[in-house]
């Protein structure tokens, strides 16, 4: 029998029926309790809250914070396999032109916005211009820096030809100021880049589109539309009746997508009592939680990709000798790390690259060596200070013994357990010396460019020149071997600088959905998730 | 009557206002935080910006001067917006306000229901069987920490013994599950301040049962559920209301607990949500509303109070 | 103060005297065996394993990060024993003489002082620690600390109540008019009349002060890791995973935490009791 049936057992419940619908009705009468009707529903879990819904001005800008965007705004493709494969999205088809200087996207004609509108170039084109904006009043600019006719940091510059430019109504074109192969813009910023509205937001002040009432109820061209939402804790999303994947023969047959904000804590136990039917990110669970998850009837098995990176993050302007940096990281016994968090399916490392590419370099490899971590602090004259160390509760274990592991050479640090947002946000703010992350890992060469800015923007390494150079070189080139070499020496040079610590690519245990058919777990991953392929029982 | 009333509104209102002066004070503190929460985005932030951004959340100007413009847009019905949501904090809270009300008040009555009776019944007979294990049932409901309550309640009645569903508010919509899901959380609420209300009952029962017009009732010829009924249960009232009214911040505290661990939708774990994101106007917002309602339940008892003993309102 | 008679009636107290055995044997385990036995509760011992189960070596067990979970246990119960002797002392210490000046001036010190004490209990304690916590940033002595001052209304309250009665009883007219100053007064006659409840007020405070305590490092708001507590040790049971398969992390701080608030409150009791059994608390 199964035992973990207890998590959806209404024995009792009947007994209690009465007595408390009468109450439920007595108090304040709204909310709560409506009937299901037949409606199809499936209940996704979020396991941090979302802030808001403009994907260009966030108080986190996470992993949790883009897969709600991927459902109401889309983007130009769909990556799967941790971004090995490139699918169709808003774009039927892409290519390079003008001798890799140009990237054209060729749109589907059948996108619509959810208000029945047309979806064309000139939106896209749109969008990159708000981004682009000198007076924009979005926190980032995504990826207008790569774009002609803008300054480094992807300021439109006056009197030059912006980059971005809609050829038809279908056909859109990325000037680049160098070389770019469009795969690789693609698998670097296409999660990032979600076309919005002109016909709604084309008339505001880009200076004060923060205000605009579209945040609050927006309307994209993406597979979901926004319904309602209880802040901090559920949104209702319905189907896009005028997305381009949508036929009613072979498309999804939900009626409604319930994303709900989870406890991290307690990832199985939505699942295994039936209110949750699928986990953000691939439905990925627990190691420990195996056995719980198998002993309640779910199939379990291990991912077949490691793309799950794990890093500390040191904070330059709180850690600015390399030395000790580099001390840290020879400090750190990265086989117990992984062991404690990831046990079987995690391999400890010693870059962003992922294992099993071209890019990964083992003689970047090296074992413990606290002696050295000790000699590297004298030299470096360290005074005994204590870093501050702030991380997630959930990552509590591994803080905990590598804070051990840094006592033994000698480091001291306090440990402070504070929740992501806060943990970002006071490391690029100094109050924090060390962090810790996590991240999807994909195939593109400098996927880790985008990820490490965007958490630390006061480092030196946003700012180093000889890494911006390495980047651009990386990026420029064409050839493979040249860029195998590039990227390894790259990567050495980010060991030395040791402006992060690599510790541990892990894979993760996928529970298999029980209820929902037709998602891709490899490609929610990468936070995308083809909710208009999913169907309900 | 009147004037009583309205001199305890105006009491109240004075502690809502150092309550909420008390806690902006507090949060003040915190503001760079919160603003680091709010720009840290892209976090391309200058010092420019920065100031720009002080000065457009006011929080260039001295504190006591914010927490007055704060109490300004609070009278003209405006509480601000969420930090970390981005959204307005009335609207929030309102989303939040049912679940905790369904969740406390069900909570309320369970306690009541059960504990009335199990206090009149202890009193009835003291020092029996029934007492004492009672006693062991209040003395447990009001020392045991709620989360370990939530904890081992979960262990035995969900997993060991398999009754109920463990998390969340919403299952399948419908209202049997909405049930199955209440159960659990708001008897730990109920068993949290139970354990006062039995003593507080049996106390004042016992002394009920020792006076001479008891045996002068049973002399009369009045059944005894009919004397238990009358005299025991009416004089109860009274204390129990006390003991409610004094409990009501813990109760509202400990439900924060029971909801967060619950992943229950209310306005507790909000909280402390709010208060682990540093979220500044989301935390002045739900301290209002808790402040509100726990003064505001506290006149309401006071007021029933009144009206059983009127010797209440004259002094 | 103690009055003869007191420790007599206090002995004879079944219930108190096994409550106040139980803490005595407690603290000395808590704060003994650890450094008999050279534990330590922050050193992981990754060859036994993360989560491992109870055995020779580890007689609790091991945590999430591979630490001895008996040892945990033990450091925790210092954390508890701690908070639930300092923070009332706190408490006392700020609302003994607040009480004392609210109920013998009376007029605006009375109105400020209990005014106050209105707003404290009108708001849940719990979270008025946590934000305390929170801006203090957590730590044991942000604990004790913020624990402490919280619990100052209730204690105030408490000596402002007994200040009226026995200011309406006449020796205090009859010293006023002798012309003694107003703090004989308050020491010599008014001071020993209230330190009766206090003193059994104490001990209920210890209880509530360790579960106000347990409630914080639970919620990650009181001390800071890698210190043990027993709150924190317990919110690994969050975890459905440690709920259900690994009781051996959680049971033992449960049961201890229950305990101890249950032993601190019998000992209230007994001392209420044998000082004066009408008295209400």
């Amino acid at each position: 029998m199964n035992p973990f049936a207890f998590l959806r057992r209404k024995r009792l419940v009947r007994l209690f029926a009465a007595l408390t619908a009468l109450l439920a009705l007595a108090s304040c009468g709204g909310g709560g309790a409506s009937s299901g009707g037949g409606e199809k529903v499936v209940n996704m879990a979020f396991t941090t809250a979302w802030g808001s819904f403009n994907p260009y001005y966030s108080a986190s800008t996470t992993m949790y914070e883009l897969g709600l965007y991927d459902k109401i705004f889309d983007k130009l493709v769909f990556t799967d396999m941790g971004g090995a494969e490139i699918l169709p999205r808003a774009a039927d088809s892409w290519e390079n032109a003008d001798g890799g200087y140009s990237a054209v996207f060729h749109l589907s004609e059948k996108a619509s916005w959810s208000d029945g509108e047309k979806a064309t170039a000139h939106d896209w084109v749109f969008t990159a211009n708000l981004l682009a904006d000198p007076n924009s009043a979005f926190s980032t600019r995504v990826f207008t820096h790569e774009l002609a006719g803008t300054d480094e940091s992807g300021v439109r510059v006056d009197g030059e030809t912006f980059g971005a430019e809609a050829l038809d109504d279908y056909t859109l074109k990325f000037a680049f100021k160098k070389p770019m192969d469009v795969e690789d813009f693609l698998l670097h910023y296409n999660r990032k880049f979600l076309v919005l509205p002109e016909h709604i937001l084309g008339g505001a002040d880009p200076a004060k589109i923060l205000e605009a009432d579209f945040w609050r109820k927006p309307i994209g061209s993406g597979p979901c539309v926004y319904v309602s939402q209880m802040t901090g804790s559920e949104m209702t999303l319905a189907p896009n009746q005028f997305y381009q994947f949508r036929d009613p023969e072979n498309s999804g047959n939900w009626d409604k997508l319930i994303l709900r904000v989870t406890d991290s804590a307690s990832r199985v136990t939505p699942l295994l009592s039936g209110e949750i039917d699928f986990i953000e990110l691939g439905n990925s669970i627990n190691p420990d939680d195996k056995p719980v998850a198998e002993s309640g009837g779910m199939t379990v098995r291990a991912g077949d990709i490691r793309n799950f990176f794990m890093e500390v993050l040191l904070n330059e302007s709180g850690i600015p000798d390399p030395k000790i940096r580099r001390a840290l990281h020879y400090a750190i016994d990265k086989e117990a790390v992984t062991e404690a968090a990831a046990s079987v399916v995690g391999t400890p490392c010693y870059s962003y690259e992922m294992l099993n590419t071209d890019y990964y370099d083992p003689s970047l490899e090296f074992p413990r060596d606290v002696e050295k971590a000790k000699a590297l602090l004298k030299e470096a004259g360290y005074d005994g200070r204590a870093y501050n160390f702030a991380f997630a509760a959930k990552r509590e274990n591994i803080a905990v013994l590598l804070a051990q592991q840094w006592q033994e050479a000698g480091i001291n640090v306090n440990m402070s357990i504070v929740d992501v947002a806060t943990m970002f946000s006071g490391l690029s703010s100094g109050v924090y010396d060390i962090g810790l992350s996590g991240h999807s890992a994909s195939a593109y060469s400098l996927w880790f460019e985008s990820e490490f800015p965007a958490n630390l923007t006061d480092a030196a390494y946003s700012k180093d020149p000889v890494r911006a150079d390495y980047a651009e070189r990386i990026a420029a080139a064409i050839d493979k071997e040249e860029k195998i070499a590039l990227v390894k020496e790259y990567q050495r040079y980010l060991s030395e600088q040791t402006w992060f610590i690599p510790l541990y690519f892990a894979g993760e245990y996928w529970v298999e959905p029980t209820r929902v058919s037709g998602i891709r777990n490899s490609a929610s991953l990468m936070c995308n998730d083809n909710v208009w392929e999913w169907r309900v029982e | 009557m009147a004037r009583y009333l309205l001199k305890r509104i105006l009491s109240a209102m004075l502690t809502m206002f150092f309550v909420t002066a008390i806690i902006y004070a507090l949060l003040s503190m915190l503001q760079g935080s919160a603003m680091n929460a709010m720009g840290g985005s892209g976090g391309e932030m200058t010092a420019a910006d920065y100031e720009a951004a002080r000065r457009a959340f006011g929080l260039d100007m001295p504190v006591w001067l914010r927490y007055l413009h704060w109490l300004r847009d609070v009278l003209r019905w405006n509480l601000g917006e969420s930090y970390r949501y981005g959204a307005p904090v009335g609207e929030i809270i309102g989303q939040r306000f049912f679940p905790s009300a369904l969740l406390v008040g069900s909570g309320l009555l369970f306690a009541v229901l059960f504990g009335l009776p199990i206090g009149v019944m202890a009193a009835y007979r003291p020092g029996s069987v029934w007492d004492r294990i009672s006693s062991f049932f209040a003395l447990i409901g009001f020392t045991a920490p709620r989360f370990i309550i939530c904890i081992a309640f979960i262990y035995i009645f969900s997993y060991r013994l398999r009754l109920f569903p463990v998390m969340g508010m919403y299952g399948n919509s419908s209202l049997g599950d909405l049930v199955g899901r209440l159960i659990l959380p708001a008897s730990i609420i109920a068993f949290g301040s139970m354990g006062y209300l039995i003593k507080q009952t049996r106390g004042a029962c016992m002394d009920v049962f020792q006076e001479d017009y008891l045996k002068t009732a049973r002399a009369k010829g009045l059944s005894e559920p009919e004397v238990i009924l009358k005299h025991g249960v009416r004089t109860a009232i009274a204390p129990i209301m006390t003991q409610i009214m004094l409990e009501i911040p813990e109760i509202v505290g400990g439900s924060a607990i029971t909801e967060k661990i619950f992943g229950w939708p209310g306005i507790g774990a909000l909280m402390l949500d709010a208060i682990r994101n540093r979220d500044t106007p989301l935390i002045m917002g739900v301290t209002l509303v808790i402040a509100v309602t726990v003064l505001g339940a506290n006149i309401l008892l006071d007021l029933a109070y009144g009206l059983l003993d009127p010797r209440v309102t004259s002094r | 103060m103690i009055r003869a008679g007191f420790l007599k009636r206090f002995r004879n107290s079944k219930t108190a005297m096994l409550a106040l055995r139980f803490l005595t044997l407690e603290a000395l385990a808590v704060y003994l065996l650890p450094l008999v036995f050279h534990m330590d509760p922050v050193t992981s011992d990754v060859q036994a394993g993360f989560y491992a189960a109870p055995s020779a070596a580890h007689l609790f067990g091991t945590d999430g990060a591979a630490r001895d979970l008996l040892a945990r246990t033990l450091c925790g119960g210092q954390v508890s024993l701690l908070v639930g002797v300092a923070a009332p002392l706190i408490s006392i210490s700020v609302g003994l003489p607040l009480g004392l000046i609210a109920g013998y001036y009376r007029g605006i010190a009375e109105s400020l002082v209990m005014r106050t004490a209105d707003v404290f209990m009108s708001f849940p304690s719990i979270l008025l620690s946590l934000i305390l916590v929170t801006v203090i940033g957590p730590s044991l002595e942000s604990a004790v600390a913020v624990i402490g001052i919280m619990g100052w209304s209730e204690i105030a309250r408490l000596v402002y109540g007994n200040v009226l009665s026995i200011r309406e009883k006449e020796y205090v007219d009859s010293a006023l008019s002798i012309g003694r100053s107003d703090f004989q007064i308050l020491k010599d006659e008014i001071l020993p009349g209230v330190l009766s409840p206090v003193f059994v007020s104490f001990s209920f405070r210890s209880g509530s002060a360790i579960l106000q305590e347990s409630g914080l490092s639970f919620l990650g708001a009181g001390i800071r890791p890698p210190q043990a507590s027993w709150g924190g040790i317990i919110s690994a049971a969050q975890d459905i995973s440690v709920l259900t398969r690994m009781p051996w992390v959680w049971v033992p701080s449960g049961v201890l935490i229950v305990l101890t608030v249950i032993a601190f409150h019998f000992v209230g009791e007994g001392m209420r009791d044998a000082l004066d059994p009408k008295m209400k608390l």
